[in-house]
């Protein structure tokens, strides 16, 4: 019985996160969600005090990166573990903080926009002060275009996917700035900006 | 990074100082008045287009253009003037040449903001065997610059094999064109890349992401060792030659090298100031003047009819000494019964003009005119204002304002006062004269003062005869126009003067009117010129007016006092020649604080005029040094292996006096241990230098200190300051980080370029 309850609040924590996450997966969680739908970061636990909401919207070369919602874990933490253990993510050892976004990402160019093999340039950067690492979904990670855990991925022109995507980070959080590089065009967001 | 929000603060501060124009009087003539405008300072401009630059700076509150002596205008400061100062659009423009200054200095060219690393993502193609147990290991050379491949064994206990055994393997990548980079001084100051020493270019490496080993730059191109498998890889297609079977699998291992770039730049910058002073002429005090008609009745006093009087009164402003039409807001009349507000009647007139008229009508009730004898009095008031107060050297003026006061009267029976003359019955067929008189409604015993008929008129003829009676006068009366005044036994009355016209048709008219006869008291006015603050000529003026022209005030009874009211004491006050009987009294104050000047005046009737004034005088600022020099220079080995650091002075006065003495100094951290304490000052130069070059000899750190001290900007009394009156100070208030330079080796070249 106690063993019960505690999956039921692992999965209810991260539940409460994203509604379609992998993690939504029984009637028990979707009626969580209802009642903390609109929780969409828990920023301000870290210090940092958005100047703009989410979901805020960041573009370059036609590519569009939509940031919805981003939770800051401690890596040892029981959600971010579970995490962890679903997707099989590496290189969180010796790393402080996971974090968990949900991002929406649109190809609006004309050309297919990636992240493999053929161009491994980094699309879009989370920088806190210092830079957030992506990690590897080892579980998904020969799998392109995953709805549930985002590594590899192509867009082909007009195309539009929402995932989740994780990244790891160690230092302080000072400000939060998301990059966006596509094609030698550059687009900038601050969601907490710089101290003066 | 820290210290440029300081550097801000306070070029801010003394920007702010420096955009308050002052003004002084001139020691020469009161009239004139010397005026500073400042150069907003501005430093470490960039650019070719900073190199020179034209300024329109505003004219001081109170100064027209059109009173500025162009020939007066002079520019100090550093910088070089590359066209003569003139006036335009009511501004004072002038063109600057910058002063310049080239700065060696460190810079990082990063991917875009500050801390946006460049990152670079090679990688190494591991494939998978069908057998699910052999891997393919693709490594790259950096000796040959070739990739070879091997072939290893799994290790792992899995058919097939998740992961390749660990290898150390080696790839690279080329760096991005640093010519697309951001490149920064600092986090505020970005550099052009036009600007930077292309040769000392170097991408500088920071640890990798995700990954085990380490990148090097050799040869154009980052080379990467690291370890596999790494963290991360990307699926990777496995080219055509490769084996075929489900269990092939391509991976592309790869690390992610975060970097950036180092350089130096070599920058050169603009900096102004200075100060732009001129001499205009001040506006001479504008008067009001003007007059009242009674234009009916006539006669006046007129004899009851049994019906209501109709009065019309004609006020006239006439504004003298003032030429500025174009500043005259409004000309405003009032005119009333006297003692009576609710007959008051106001006009006005928006003509931009220096003399205005305007009539009121007014009627004295029949019920009023039954008495034998009836006069009503009327008050009158002109004013005219201006759009912008006039500046004179009494203080500014936004409008003035005159009085006047007239009468009208009615008589029942036969005419009580004057006319004695009977006004000769006009033919049918012929119009009879009008009178009218033209003088003060006022004047003090002893005053000379006109009395004209000559608005009189005769509209079918002319007027061929004026009578004038004038009981008490001193001069009598004749013809159009003459001057007359009043003894000392009309003090306190009020005197009628009439006149008779006669036309040539031998028809009369006869108007009177009224003038009260005052005291001649002198009117004692003071004037504080010179400049108020300590240290300074303050001149005493007796301005003094006395209209009575037959009791003039005696000089040897006019008495200057000055005392201390409140910040210093009367010994701070310091008097240049005698009090009494003079009409100019030079002083100097010690201390700053408000004192009090009173002036005596006395008339050779017996009457006196007193006026007293309290005035602040402002201490006398010390001046704020600021220099400007690079933070870094190189010791030059074609110049004696010494380095070159031009010092310049940004320093100001905020209260406009001049700099009179510059003296510069450095000291040597000899023991590098980042406290000059224990240094000595060693001069470098006295010469009152606002921009020179100094050529340490050594490597490490100067501190530099300027010193510099005022001398008077505005008039003094010799005999009563000394040296030490002369304000001074040195940078030690400046930021540390500001004066202090550090001297380095140059570094070798780089035989590389990109």
């Amino acid at each position: 019985m106690k063993k019960t309850f505690i999956k039921v609040a692992v999965v209810l924590l991260a539940g409460q996160l994203f509604n379609v996450g992998g993690f939504a997966q029984n009637d028990r969680v979707a009626a969580a969600t209802a009642t903390a739908q609109l929780m969409k970061d828990n920023l301000s636990k870290y210090g940092l005090v958005k100047d703009v909401e989410l979901p805020v919207t960041v573009t370059a070369g036609g590519l569009s990166y939509t940031l919805e919602k981003i939770m800051i874990y401690d890596t040892n933490s029981t959600t971010a573990q579970a995490l962890i253990k679903k997707y099989g993510y590496t290189g969180t050892e010796g790393r402080k903080y996971f974090i968990w976004t949900k991002i929406t990402v649109a190809n609006n160019s004309k050309s297919v926009v990636q992240f493999g093999s053929k161009d491994l340039s980094d699309k879009w950067r989370l920088h806190f002060g210092e830079e957030a690492w992506t990690t590897m979904p080892r579980k998904f990670a020969e799998k392109v275009n995953n709805p549930e855990a985002l590594w590899a991925w192509e867009l082909a022109p007009g195309k539009k996917l929402s995932t989740y995507q994780a990244f790891t980070y160690t230092d302080d959080f000072k400000w939060f700035v998301i990059w966006v590089d596509n094609k030698s065009a550059s687009g900038t967001k601050y969601v907490v900006k710089k101290p003066e | 990074m820290k210290k440029k929000p300081v550097t801000i603060l306070m070029l801010v501060c003394l920007m702010a100082i420096f955009l308050i124009p002052t003004i002084a009087f001139s020691a020469q003539d009161p009239s004139i008045k010397s005026v500073s405008v400042n150069v907003p300072v501005s430093s470490g401009l960039t650019g070719s287009d900073n190199a020179a630059k034209s300024f329109l700076l505003d004219l001081p509150s109170g100064v027209v253009a059109s009173t500025i002596q162009t020939g007066s205008f002079k520019y100090s400061g550093n910088n070089e003037i590359i066209s003569s100062i003139s006036i335009e659009n009511g501004k004072i423009k002038l063109k600057l040449k910058g002063n310049e200054k080239t700065e060696t200095f460190q810079v990082r060219g990063t991917a875009g903001d500050f801390d946006k690393t460049f990152i670079t993502v090679p990688g190494n193609s591991i494939w998978r065997y069908s057998d699910g147990r052999r891997w393919q290991i693709n490594d790259w050379n950096s000796d040959t610059g070739i990739t070879s491949s091997y072939n290893v064994n799994a290790t792992d206990s899995l058919t097939p094999s998740e992961e390749p055994p660990k290898r150390i393997v080696t790839t690279k990548s080329d760096v991005a064109d640093p010519s697309t980079a951001i490149w920064y001084r600092n986090e505020a100051n970005k550099v052009s890349f036009s600007d930077i020493i292309t040769s000392s270019i170097k991408p500088f490496i920071l640890p990798l992401i995700n990954g085990s080993g380490s990148a090097v730059y050799k040869g154009n191109q980052l080379v990467v060792t690291h370890t596999i498998p790494t963290s991360n890889f990307a699926p990777e297609k496995v080219p055509e030659s490769f084996e075929k079977g489900p269990w092939v699998l391509g991976r592309l291992y790869y690390a992610r090298v975060p970097y950036y770039f180092t350089a130096n730049a070599k920058v050169t910058t603009y900096s102004y100031a200075g100060v732009v002073s001129f001499d205009y002429k001040l506006s001479t005090e504008p008067t009001l003047t003007g007059e009242v008609q009674l234009l009916k009745p006539n006669p006046n006093p007129t004899q009851a009819t049994g019906s209501d009087i109709p009065v019309t009164l004609s006020l006239k402003g006439l504004l003298s000494a003032y030429a500025d039409t174009s500043n005259i807001q409004e000309w405003v009349f009032y005119a009333k019964e006297s003692g009576n507000d609710g007959s008051l009647l106001t006009k006005k007139d928006y003509s931009k003009v220096l003399t205005s008229t305007q009539t009121f009508d007014f009627k004295i009730p029949k019920s009023k005119t039954a008495a034998s004898k009836f006069t009503q009095e009327y008050t009158l008031s002109v004013v005219v204002r201006f759009t912008k107060p006039i500046v004179t050297a009494d203080g500014t003026i936004s409008s003035l304002t005159q009085s006047f006061s007239a009468s009208a009267g009615t008589y029942t029976g036969g005419p009580t006062t004057p006319p004695t003359a009977t006004p000769t019955p006009a033919p049918s067929n012929l119009k009879p004269p009008v009178a009218r008189i033209s003088m003060p409604d006022q004047v003090v015993a002893g005053e000379k003062f006109i009395v004209s008929g000559a608005d009189s008129f005769d509209s079918d003829g002319t007027i061929v005869k004026y009578t004038w009676q004038h009981p008490n006068v001193q001069d009598a009366l004749y013809g159009k126009s003459s001057d007359t005044r009043y003894g000392l036994d009309s003090i306190d009355t009020t005197q009628t003067i009439t006149l008779t016209v006669t036309d040539n048709d031998g028809l009369t008219a006869t108007t009177s009117r009224d003038i009260k006869v005052v005291a001649p008291a002198p009117a004692a006015k003071l004037q504080i010129l010179g400049t108020l603050k300590e240290n300074r000529k303050i001149t005493l003026h007796n301005a003094s007016k006395n209209v009575s022209d037959d009791f003039p005030i005696i000089p040897g009874k006019t008495r200057f006092t000055v005392s201390a009211v409140s910040g210093g004491t009367n010994t701070d006050i310091k008097v240049s020649g005698a009090l009494v009987g003079a009409d100019d009294v030079d002083i100097l104050i010690k201390v700053a604080g408000q004192y009090q000047a009173t002036l005596y005046v006395e008339n050779t009737a017996g009457y006196t005029g007193m006026k007293s004034i309290t005035f602040t005088v402002e201490p006398d600022q010390a001046p704020v040094p600021y220099i400007s020099m690079p933070y870094t220079v190189y010791r030059d080995p074609t110049n004696g292996n010494k380095a070159s650091i031009t010092l310049e002075d940004l320093s100001i006065s905020p209260d406009y006096d001049f700099l009179a003495r510059r003296v510069w100094e450095y000291r040597y951290d000899s023991d590098n241990d980042g406290n000059f304490a224990e240094e000595t000052w060693v001069l470098i130069s006295n010469g009152n230098l606002d921009r020179l070059n100094f050529y340490p000899t050594e490597v490490g750190r100067y501190e530099i200190r300027l010193t510099v001290k005022e001398e008077f900007g505005q008039p003094t009394i010799d005999e009563f300051v000394t040296v030490n009156d002369r304000k001074s100070a040195d940078t030690a208030t400046q930021n540390v980080t500001e004066r202090i330079v550090t001297v380095l080796n140059r570094p070798p070249l780089s035989d590389w370029s990109w």
